[in-house]
């Protein structure tokens, strides 16, 4: 059975399945799908950053030649408690807790008209005073109970006295701005009711995903819920799990049964609606002999979360594990704000998380007269210093070796600004990044033989990466 | 997006006559920038005169040496025209730092010069801002000013022009042609943009119905010499935090015989460094010396509180351009 497993296509070149469609342009996305009779929507969203909806006036929405029915809270329909906040307030009453907020949506024949629509819905608000300043001066930052699954706050030793006694230290602050997916294509949703089954057309990184989430939502069977999403134009992560839009087309598909919806996000509306990273305020602080061998790593993370769901982004725990040092301090302090509701972007935690601790790193190689490749090099682990567990393995000092290698490191001026072509600096650095390779329980694939052919059904989601071929 | 009417002009004339007739029409070069506003609300014509089919399309040498851009020439027409490149090499650097590839095919001479401001209030219905609804406020006094001016703004408004092509244009003495109900014109371009007084809605002196037909650049002794330095956020498809555009003409004694700066991302209009130019003209190139035009420069600079980045950014951007242009000649 051994010659089954030697690799045919692993390293060859192929050609993708649906590349010529999708270069043609012909490759179905979810709002490309063909419906019959569909309607478009296009969303109203709040204007004010916290308050309440006095009046909604739809009006002249209403009677404006093409527009079929406008969707607000107050003709919506009422969605189940499934523990997801942010899907299951969405046009359930009259409070606004950010700017951009979701409060209806106008359905139209076109998608001009439906625009024009929306233009035309006329809100009042109650305003309140709104609270959307990150900083680490904040004196309500709390501790939350967890970040996304890991201890919000991790202790070893004394940095403290580690830092008194250290021959070398850096104490910086670095700060990441807030980050927004904006993946080619969308979010997009086409939404049908049948009766009291929903087929929803949607771009999603995991179809079974949006389908144990809403089917509850809406207080139906698993079983009555399909979801379709053949391709995907990017998603990083934004797209893992439905976000308040998909809710609002199905809301809106509601109002005309067996109707197709039809939604697309402008690209403006994805910055409010579809998740973002956190703003990160970092204080890392690094104590180490002169010969850079680390005595204390510590990171202390001050970020932001929504007052209407509170998605955390891990942003200290990859300096848990990066580097070993007998005295190691992690923290997560958070504040609460009437801001959109963030989520998964690319690499949640170990994006923002490395950035600070490895350029404190390169400050503390400035600091003991080290290459900074060396430092990294003096002071790798092959246990997990957070769990005390070896590494299955890890190469962390192979990857800057070779790395160096490739780049000639050796023949680099360390200097900065010194290496000019043309109008531009050229200049060579280092940095460590890692990310996780986790792996999930409770797959389901079904797989048969038959004819000579085996057949694999599963739900899988190719978001531009080749899954199909 | 209100409904509106479409209509393709075949002449000049009749383009012309058509707008100045409809207070509510407007020109329609490549749509690069209006039509994102009808989208978004920001502008909201009634009819559109499509005037990117016009037979302006070309890039003609003057008499003198000079060219004749006309107003529907594309952007990346334009940049890629042997003679700009070799002549005029600070427009097709400019041009070249603009947009996308993509924008670029599509945006017209005449269209890029009338973009408007993209100060992030001025895009928002739902904030205030003078320069879409006069005297609804400025949003940006006491918001997101990272993109905002350092020069000639006034409590009404402190937006910036953001076409690297016209800061570009004016360090090349550029001069706008004109077609309007009354006749034609020829405007120097450093007079087309307005500063923003207390009228921050008019962004240029060009009244309703009057249409660019074309830019005329010069023949200098300094064009040639030119070049354009554009610093932003990302490393394309972002607009200028400062952009620097500067023409010499050098003798070869190296004391600058004339020169101009023009300046991007720092005020209402593009903003012509005339105090630099004082301070350099008939002076030997050097540091000290660009140094010294760059401070007398920024003497009337007025950041707020949150571009106080940008002075510092533009003196250096402004030595480093100087720079460029004198390498060799020191």
């Amino acid at each position: 059975m051994t010659d089954q497993l030697t690799p045919r296509s692993i390293g060859i070149p192929l050609a993708r399945i649906d590349g010529g469609a999708k270069v043609t342009g012909t490759a179905p996305y979810a709002y490309d799908q063909q419906v019959e009779h569909p309607a478009y929507l296009h969303p109203v969203q709040a204007t004010v950053a916290k308050g309440r909806i006095v009046d909604l006036d739809t009006t002249a929405a209403e009677a404006l030649d093409g527009v079929v029915a406008v969707l607000t809270h107050r003709n919506a329909l009422a969605l189940q408690d499934i523990d997801d906040p942010e899907l299951q307030v969405v046009l359930q009453s009259d409070r606004i807790a950010f700017r951009g907020q979701l409060i209806g949506g106008v359905i139209a024949d076109r998608p001009e008209v439906a625009l024009e629509g929306a233009d035309l819905v006329r809100v009042t608000y109650e305003q309140e005073p709104h609270d959307a300043e990150l900083s680490a001066e904040r004196d309500d930052l709390y501790v939350p109970d967890d970040v996304s699954g890991f201890p919000t706050d991790t202790r070893d030793g004394d940095v403290a006295a580690a830092l008194e006694r250290a021959e070398a230290t850096v104490q910086q602050t670095y700060t990441t701005p807030a980050e927004h997916n904006n993946p080619m294509e969308p979010h997009t949703t086409v939404a049908t009711w049948d009766g009291d089954h929903l087929l929803l057309h949607t771009s999603t990184q995991g179809v079974h995903v949006v389908r144990s989430a809403l089917a509850p939502l809406f207080g139906l069977e698993t079983g009555q819920v399909r979801v379709v999403s053949p391709y995907v134009g990017g998603g990083f992560g934004s797209k893992g799990k439905p976000h308040a839009p998909a809710v609002l087309a199905a809301l809106a598909a509601r109002l005309v049964p067996g109707r197709p919806v039809k939604l697309a996000l402008t690209r403006r509306q994805m910055f409010e609606l579809v998740g973002y990273r956190t703003p990160t305020i970092s204080r890392v602080r690094l104590a180490a002999d002169h010969e850079g061998r680390l005595s204390a790593i510590s990171h202390e993370v001050v970020e932001q979360t929504s007052t209407v769901y509170e998605f955390l982004e891990q942003t200290a725990v990859p300096s848990r594990t990066m580097y070993a040092a007998p005295n190691r301090l992690t923290t997560h302090r958070v504040a609460r704000l009437d801001v959109p509701v963030p989520f998964w972007m690319r690499a949640p935690g170990e994006c923002p998380g490395m950035f600070g601790p490895e350029v404190a790193m390169d400050e503390l190689a400035e600091e003991c007269g080290l290459d900074p490749v060396e430092l990294r090099i003096r002071n790798d682990t092959q246990t997990d210093p957070d769990s005390g567990k070896p590494f299955s393995h890890r190469d962390l000092v192979g990857c800057l070796r070779e790395g160096a290698r490739r780049f000639g490191w050796d023949r680099r001026d360390p200097r900065p600004g010194t290496g000019r072509e043309g109008e531009w600096l050229i200049g060579t650095g280092v940095a460590s990044a890692t990310y996780p390779g986790n792996t999930q329980q409770g797959t389901r694939v079904r797989i048969r033989f038959s004819d000579g052919r085996y057949v694999v059904q599963l739900g899988a989601a190719d978001i531009g990466t080749g899954t199909w071929t | 997006m209100k409904p509106f009417d479409y209509s393709p002009a075949a002449e000049v004339e009749e383009a012309v006559a058509t707008v100045a007739a409809a207070p509510r029409a407007a020109f329609l070069g490549g749509g690069t920038n209006l039509v994102d506003h009808m989208r978004i609300g920001v502008a909201e014509p009634d009819l559109l005169v499509d005037v990117s089919r016009l037979p302006l399309d070309r890039v003609e040498d003057l008499p003198d040496g000079g060219l004749r851009i006309g107003a529907a020439v594309r952007n990346s027409d334009l940049a890629a025209d042997e003679r700009v490149r070799t002549r005029y090499p600070a427009l097709s650097r400019a041009l070249l730092s603009g947009a996308s590839g993509q924008l670029r095919n599509l945006a017209t001479t005449g269209g890029n010069l009338l973009q408007r401001t993209r100060c992030v209030y001025f895009q928002d219905v739902t904030t205030p801002c003078n320069k879409r609804q006069p005297g609804s406020g400025c949003s940006a006094l006491e918001g997101y000013q990272r993109y905002h001016a350092i020069f000639g703004a006034s409590e009404h408004c402190v937006a910036v022009h953001p076409s690297d092509m016209a800061a570009g244009m004016l360090a090349l003495d550029a001069v706008v042609r004109v077609h309007g109900p009354a006749g034609q014109r020829s405007i120097p371009l450093e007079e087309l943009h307005r500063l923003p007084g207390d009228a921050p809605e008019r962004d240029t002196v060009l009244e309703h119905g009057e249409l660019i037909t074309a830019v005329d650049l010069p023949a200098t002794p300094f064009a040639a010499r030119s070049t354009y330095r554009k610093v932003r956020d990302r490393a394309s498809f972002a607009f200028a935090l400062v952009s620097v555009a500067a023409a010499l003409d050098l003798r070869d004694d190296g004391t600058i015989a004339d020169l101009r700066i023009a300046c991007g991302g720092v005020a209402h209009s593009p903003w012509r460094a005339h105090r630099a130019e004082q301070v350099l003209r008939g002076e030997h190139v050097g540091d000290d010396a660009f140094r010294d035009a760059a401070e007398a420069e920024l003497t009337q600079a007025e950041p707020l509180r949150g571009n106080e980045f940008k002075v510092p950014m533009l003196r250096n951007t402004m030595l480093r351009v100087l720079r460029d242009l004198t390498e060799g000649r020191r």
